[in-house]
């Protein structure tokens, strides 16, 4: 994989919430859905951030969609590049702890 | 359930971050959710705060994003380095305060002018208050602007269209009898229903004026402003009806503005506009009025020059009066103040200050350069093992330029602060404010400075990056590694020295001659001879019908009840004496231009001009200041066809060179370019008002005149024992002689001063901080850079040491470069200051010293202060440093 197309951290979660939310991926519901899973506060503005990078990165790309209340809504859906990236990340986070009681050895510490 | 809407400047400043591809989505996402929380059951403070973090969370990911600084380095990098910057603020405590008080002084000076002007352009808090115009007209060949009236304000709301509608408003002091012991005195208006329409502010309680009540005729009515409700009133919730007696008529209160409006300036109670009430000066009013719905600027200013042209200009004057005015529709605070077309940012004298401001902004971030300079040379260790582990060279300015960022920002912070302290010390500028003028640090002032500080850390986080990263790092581990940095700062930091020091130079030569000039220019200082902490001073004077005060006040009241209360007050217990004028030493006087007989017309030279005092009978006896020559004035002598006129000492050697004044005849030459009448000088007085302080005392002509001819009548009372606890009986004694009596401005002699003395006053005093700032910042920058390079050189001073060099050949080696740099620094400081004061001092300021001299005095002051602080310990420290020790290292 080209240097700079890998996730960061937060790249990964706002990826893992689009590929959750499927039809529903608009900013406020990603942030929401990230800040519910994983317990810790996080602002429109990083998640938007974030999304325009992932879109100039080719990694995901928005959708025009009409909302619930009527509305013309941008939401976003990752691509085919944005899904080799996360199998990527997961074979190798997989690879890491193959063969590893991995919860135990870290109770261990 | 409607809910309450997002906090908007939290909004407007997202909106201006974030891309503009998702800005909607983005703002739409954050208030619908705010909504949704607060229909969920989450109270507004709470959403709100929701909010508030929501937003200040996502400006640094979206400025990064914007900026396109993702694009370079990952976000959690930067972070790393704005981490790393705080820590390095703990690491280097003495560079931290260095640097954070030297911007905390430098970024609120830099931004005081800017901050200034915005105050005077702030729109009336009122709805739409953008759309408030003063009507008024210039004139452009005397450069000011012509009084409006009545007359003006009849004339434009019957025929303007695209103005409306069109308020009048007339200042006036107010005594408000609320039965207690307060101050009775209240700063009141004039306002015409029209101006309530005008302004669309209605009371909180009650109603606005209506056409009604400015029938003549209809009953006397108030309205009350909120804070004079709430604390002479107590709140009373049944006060609406209620009668207060205003000059001793009684009104009926009819309503209390809402809580904050003290339109048009600082006032605190409103009577309808009677335009036939004799009363009301048909001269003196503020026309104010509200752009039509749909009309723009330019189309209404068209129709209002159209009516002027047809109307001659000449509404409630007389032909004569004719002048090519240019009628204008002015923002409100410009109309108010008078600031001609433009405001404060069209003068030329604004851009000179905000540069000389700026100036010192720039002192600050040379010096603060200077130091990080060392300071990153100190680590060139840590910065080359960092390059060698393959952090690129952008990489490591970058986080060096972040580092300064968060020093500049901490110090911006902290200025904002020490800003907003010594605005809300400025009360005495304060009061002369109009209530929505706020000197307080604003949202726009505190981006401007965080725009400066960001500024500030660019320029001094790049330079000192660029030169420690310039090197291979190959050498500069070499270097580390031998305890050395191996940097040679050569051209950089010579240039910065002399920079530096000329600045200095600058600035200080700019304050000595400007203290110098305005000392010269100014009035006496003190009350002189005479013994002002032993006099009551206060105005008096008794308002016109219906309370309507003017600053000559009702002529005939005044006249009789100023004649009263001076026999009165000089039959009262402990009272030596009295008297009344329009100024006493220390105060702000009149001006007049004056002719003397026999000698050919002269033109307006400061020669032909004094200051000039009108005074009742026995003003000298009561100041206890005998005549030196001829006699005082006699009663009644303002009344006479030839009254006389008495001179002081500076008077008779300016206008007669010295010969005696008496006799002569002397007449004033008015406004108009009229001669008044011919008068005889009777007497001379020695000086007053001159203090024996080192100013020189001006020529002052003081004129006999009944009460009714001053303006803001002064009385003077000498008491024995302390003379401010007779205030209150002087108040008794006053409301007995007319209800409506005024007293007001009550101090000491000693203690009343003109504003422009309170004005310079501060000034001087920021001078001299300014000053002392920029000397131990220079000094300080200049002591940094002097010990580095000596440290760098220990080496070679011990090997010469122990080679038996003596200590003076040595201190000379060191010192030849540092004396070099800091000679050139003053020779250009002293060249601008010369030129300087060529091109802006000479004409207008007439500094006492002569320019070249004043020059040279401030650079060699200035180099021998640095040089002394800046290069004795670093020397010191070099000599100090025993050969082996030296060798070791």
């Amino acid at each position: 994989m080209p240097r700079g197309d890998h996730l960061g951290e937060f790249e990964y979660l706002v990826m893992l919430a689009l590929v959750r939310l499927k039809d529903d991926a608009y900013g406020m519901r990603v942030r929401q859905e990230i800040e519910a899973r994983t317990e810790r506060s996080v602002t429109i503005g990083s998640v938007y951030a974030t999304l325009d990078r992932l879109e100039r990165k080719g990694l995901a790309r928005p959708e025009a969609r009409i909302d619930a209340g009527g509305r013309a809504r941008k939401a976003y859906r990752i691509t085919a590049l944005g899904a080799q990236a996360m199998r990527d990340r997961i074979e190798a986070l997989s690879r890491m702890t193959e063969g590893l009681a991995l919860l135990e050895e870290l109770d261990s510490v | 359930m409607s809910a309450p809407p997002p906090p908007r400047l939290l909004r407007a400043l997202l909106a201006r971050i974030a891309r503009p591809a998702s800005r909607d989505d983005l703002l739409r996402d954050l208030d619908d959710e705010y909504r949704s929380r607060i229909v969920a059951g989450e109270t507004p403070r709470d959403a709100r705060r929701w909010y508030r973090s929501q937003v200040l969370g996502s400006i640094p990911p979206l400025l990064v994003a914007r900026l396109g600084l993702d694009g370079l380095r990952s976000l959690r990098t930067s972070w790393i380095d704005v981490r790393l910057g705080i820590r390095m603020l703990a690491k280097y405590p003495g560079l931290t305060l260095a640097t954070v008080l030297s911007l905390a002084v430098g970024i609120p000076v830099g931004l005081a002018p800017w901050h200034a002007a915005d105050v005077f352009e702030a729109e009336l808090p009122v709805p739409e208050g953008h759309e408030i115009r003063v009507l008024k007209r210039f004139d452009p060949v005397a450069g000011s602007w012509d009084d409006t009236g009545i007359p003006d304000w009849a004339s434009w709301q019957a025929n303007l269209t695209s103005v409306r509608p069109i308020g009048a408003v007339l200042r006036s002091t107010y005594n408000l009898d609320s039965g207690d012991d307060q101050d009775p005195t209240i700063a009141g208006a004039i306002l015409s229903a029209s101006g309530f329409e005008t302004l669309q502010v209605a009371p909180v309680m009650g109603r606005a004026f209506t056409a009604e009540d400015e029938r003549p005729g209809a009953p006397d009515v108030v309205i009350l402003g909120y804070d004079l409700w709430r604390t002479r009133f107590l709140a009373d919730p049944e006060i609406l009806g209620r009668t207060v007696r205003i000059g001793g008529e009684p009104h009926d209160v009819i309503g209390v503005m809402p809580e904050g409006f003290r339109f048009p300036y600082q006032d605190h109670l409103w009577l309808p506009l009677r335009s036939e009430d004799p009363a009301v000066d048909p001269r003196s009013a503020i026309v104010f009025g509200r752009l039509a719905d749909g009309v723009g600027e330019e189309a209404a200013a068209a129709e209002f020059r159209v009516l002027e042209s047809r109307s001659d200009g000449r509404v409630g004057r007389s032909a004569d009066e004719e002048v090519a005015f240019v009628p204008m529709l002015v923002p409100f605070t410009e109309g108010l103040f008078g600031l001609r077309p433009g405001g404060l940012r069209a003068e030329l004298g604004f851009y000179f200050v905000q540069a000389i401001a700026l100036m010192v902004l720039v002192v600050a971030c040379v010096n603060i350069s200077m130091l990080l300079l060392v300071r990153t040379t100190t680590r060139a260790r840590e910065l080359s093992v960092r390059a060698a582990l393959g952090a690129g060279r952008a990489r490591i300015v970058g986080q060096l330029v972040v580092e300064a960022f968060v020093l500049s920002v901490l110090a911006a912070g902290l200025g904002l602060v020490v800003a907003d302290q010594v605005a809300s010390r400025l009360t005495f500028i304060g009061d002369q404010l109009p209530y929505w003028a706020d000197l307080g640090v604003t949202w726009g002032t505190s981006i401007q400075a965080l725009v400066f500080a960001a500024l500030c850390a660019a320029i001094v986080g790049v330079l000192p990056a660029l030169r420690v990263t310039g090197g291979s790092i190959q050498r500069a581990i070499q270097q580390a590694s031998a305890g050395r940095t191996g940097v040679r700062f050569g051209g950089v930091a010579s240039g910065l020295i002399v920079t530096d020091v000329a600045l200095a130079v600058v600035i200080s030569g700019f304050a000595i001659a400007f203290s110098d000039a305005v000392l010269r220019a100014l009035p006496a200082e003190t009350s002189g001879t005479v013994q002002g902490d032993e006099y009551l001073v206060a105005e008096f004077r008794v308002p016109t019908a219906r309370g309507l005060d003017t600053p000559f006040g009702d002529a005939v009241a005044n006249d009789a009840a100023s004649r009263t209360l001076l026999t009165r007050l000089a039959r009262e217990p402990g009272v030596r004496s009295v008297a009344m004028a329009d100024a006493f030493p220390g105060m702000d006087r009149g001006r007049a231009v004056w002719e003397v007989a026999g000698s050919a017309p002269t033109e307006e030279a400061t020669g032909s001009r004094s200051d000039v005092v009108r005074a009742l009978p026995g003003f000298f006896e009561a100041l206890d200041q005998p005549l030196r020559q001829g006699r005082s004035f006699r009663e009644g002598e303002a009344t006479e066809e030839r009254p006389g006129v008495v001179v002081n000492l500076q008077f008779a050697d300016e206008f007669f060179e010295g010969r005696s004044p008496l006799g002569r005849q002397i007449r004033q030459r008015l406004p108009s370019g009229e001669p008044g009448p011919w008068r005889e000088i009777v007497g001379v007085v020695g000086g007053i008002a001159n203090s024996g302080t080192a100013v020189r005392p001006r020529a002052v002509a003081y004129l006999p005149a009944s009460p009714a001819d001053l303006f803001r009548p002064k009385v003077a009372i000498r008491v024995e024992g302390d003379p401010t606890t007779f205030a209150p009986r002087l108040r008794e004694i006053a409301t007995e002689i007319d209800p409506r009596a005024i007293v007001a401005e009550v101090s000491l002699l000693s203690d009343a001063r003109s504003f422009d003395l309170q004005v310079f006053g501060w000034v001087f005093l920021g001078m001299r901080v300014l000053v002392g700032v920029l000397i131990a910042l220079a000094a300080s920058g200049t002591y940094a850079l002097l010990s580095f390079t000596i440290s760098e050189r220990t080496h070679e001073i011990a090997i010469r040491t122990a080679l038996g060099a003596p200590p003076g050949a040595i201190l000379r080696t060191i010192g030849t470069r540092a004396a070099a740099q800091l000679i050139a620094g003053a020779i250009l400081g002293m060249a601008i200051v010369a030129a300087m004061f060529r091109q802006f001092i000479l004409d207008g300021w007439r500094p006492g010293t002569s320019p070249l001299l004043l020059a040279l005095a401030t650079g060699v002051g200035v180099v021998l202060t640095i040089g002394f602080l800046a290069g004795v310990g670093p020397a010191r420290r070099g000599l100090a440093i025993e050969p082996e020790e030296a060798l070791r290292l």
